[in-house]
C-alpha cells in the first residue's frame, strides 16, 4: 500500500500543467510497474473521459480500484492530491497576503489574459477533435486532405448547441446533458 | 457548529458539482463559473480566474487546485479538506459503479455516442466563454499582445504552459500598465 501511496504522490507531483500531461506519466509508472496493461489504461483513458469529474483524477481512482478495489481507489484519490494540497496551502497563503500589492496586481492582469490565450487554444484543440474523423487515431490532418476527414453532422450539432445556448442562456450543466442527447440521436440511432 | 455546517457546505457544493462535470477542465471551469460565482457568490470571476492561472504552475490536476484554492478562501485548511473530499467522492463513486462492466462500457457504441455530443457541447460552451473572457480581460494593448502571444505558443508551437506563464510574469512585471483600477 505504500507503494501505492507514494506513486500516486509522485503522479501528483509531476502533473504540472493539466490532465493531459497526466497520461504519459501515468504510463511510465502504474504501466511499466504492470499494475495494468496499456490497452486497459486507453480504456480507462476514454471511460475517464465519458464520466464526470477531472479526467486525471478518474483515470488515478480508476486504476486505484483495479487495483484493490475501493480501498485503493480511495487512497489513489488522496494519494494524487496531496502534492496540490501542500502547494496549494502554501501559495493561498501568499496570495492573501499579497495580493493588493502592486506588482502582485500587474502580475495576475497579465496572466489573465493568459488565460484568454489558453481558452482559445484549447477551445480550437477542442474544435479539432470534434470536427475531424480520426484525429484520435492520430491520422496526419493537413490542407492537403482536411476535407476527407470532416464530419458535417458533429458541424450541424455544433451550430444547434451554440444557438440553443445563445438563445436560453442558463447553466451550462444542462446543455452538455442535451450535448448528450444528440450525440445518441445523431451517432447511435 | 457554525462551522461544522460552513464546512459540510463546501463538501456538498463539490460533491454535487462533481456529479455533474462532464467534459474534463475547461468545462467545469464553466460550471464553477456559473455556480460558485454566480449563484453562491463564493468569489469573483476575476478571483476565479486568478486561481485558475495560479493552478497552472502549480503541481497537480488544475481544476483540483481551483477547488483547493475556493476552499481555502470559504474555510481556510479545514476547506480545502472538505473541497477536496467533496471533489474526489463522485469520482470514487461513478467508478465503484461503472468498473465492474469496465470493457464493455469503453467498448459500447452508445458510450462513444454521448462523448461525441458533450464533446459538441463542450465547443459551443468554450466558444462562448472565450468571447466572455475576452471581453472581461483584455482592456490595453498589452493584455492582446500576450493573449495573442499565449495562443500562439500554447497552439501552435507546442510550448509547455509553465513556461507561458513564467513568461507572462516577466512581461507582466515590466510592462503592465494597472493604472485606475
Amino acid at each position: 500500500m505504500i507503494e501505492e501511496i507514494l506513486t500516486f504522490m509522485y503522479v501528483g507531483l509531476m502533473a504540472i500543467g493539466g490532465g493531459l500531461v497526466t497520461i504519459p506519466i501515468l504510463i511510465q509508472t502504474v504501466v511499466e510497474k504492470g499494475w495494468i496493461t496499456l490497452e486497459e489504461f486507453y480504456n480507462i483513458v476514454s471511460i475517464s473521459e465519458a464520466t464526470p469529474g477531472p479526467i486525471g483524477l478518474n483515470i488515478s481512482t480508476y486504476i486505484g480500484y483495479a487495483r484493490g478495489g475501493i480501498l485503493l481507489a480511495i487512497i489513489a484519490s488522496i494519494s494524487l492530491i496531496i502534492p496540490s494540497f501542500i502547494f496549494v496551502y502554501i501559495v493561498a497563503r501568499a496570495y492573501n497576503k499579497y495580493k493588493e500589492n502592486k506588482y502582485v496586481k500587474k502580475v495576475f492582469k497579465g496572466l489573465r489574459a493568459t488565460v484568454a490565450g489558453l481558452i482559445v487554444s484549447t477551445a480550437l484543440g477542442m474544435y479539432k477533435i470534434v470536427v475531424f474523423n480520426g484525429v484520435e487515431e492520430n491520422i496526419e490532418i493537413g490542407f492537403s486532405n482536411f476535407y476527407k476527414y470532416i464530419d458535417y453532422l458533429s458541424i450541424l450539432g455544433i451550430v444547434i448547441l451554440f444557438a440553443l445556448q445563445l438563445k436560453f442562456k442558463g447553466n451550462v450543466i444542462k446543455y452538455i446533458f442535451i450535448g448528450g442527447i444528440i450525440g445518441i440521436l445523431f451517432y447511435y440511432i | 457548529m457554525k462551522k461544522f455546517r460552513e464546512l459540510f457546505e463546501i463538501f456538498f457544493v463539490f460533491l454535487r458539482l462533481g456529479f455533474v462535470s462532464f467534459g474534463g477542465g475547461l468545462a467545469i471551469f464553466k460550471i464553477y463559473t456559473d455556480e460558485l460565482v454566480k449563484k453562491k457568490n463564493y468569489l469573483t470571476e476575476e478571483e476565479l480566474l486568478n486561481f485558475y492561472a495560479i493552478s497552472q504552475t502549480i503541481p497537480g490536476i488544475i481544476i483540483v487546485n481551483v477547488a483547493l484554492f475556493i476552499g481555502n478562501k470559504k474555510g481556510g485548511f479545514l476547506g480545502m479538506l472538505a473541497a477536496m473530499l467533496g471533489v474526489i467522492t463522485p469520482s470514487i463513486i461513478i467508478i465503484s459503479i461503472i468498473a465492474a462492466n469496465l470493457k464493455q462500457f469503453a467498448q459500447y457504441k452508445i458510450t462513444h455516442a454521448i462523448f461525441k455530443g458533450i464533446n459538441m457541447s463542450i465547443c459551443s460552451v468554450i466558444t462562448i466563454m472565450s468571447y466572455d473572457i475576452i471581453k472581461k480581460n483584455l482592456t490595453n494593448v498589452l493584455g492582446w499582445i500576450i493573449a495573442i502571444g499565449a495562443f500562439i505558443a500554447l497552439f501552435f508551437l507546442n510550448i509547455p504552459i509553465y513556461i507561458v506563464v513564467l513568461a507572462t510574469i516577466i512581461v507582466s512585471l515590466l510592462w503592465m500598465d494597472c493604472e485606475g483600477e
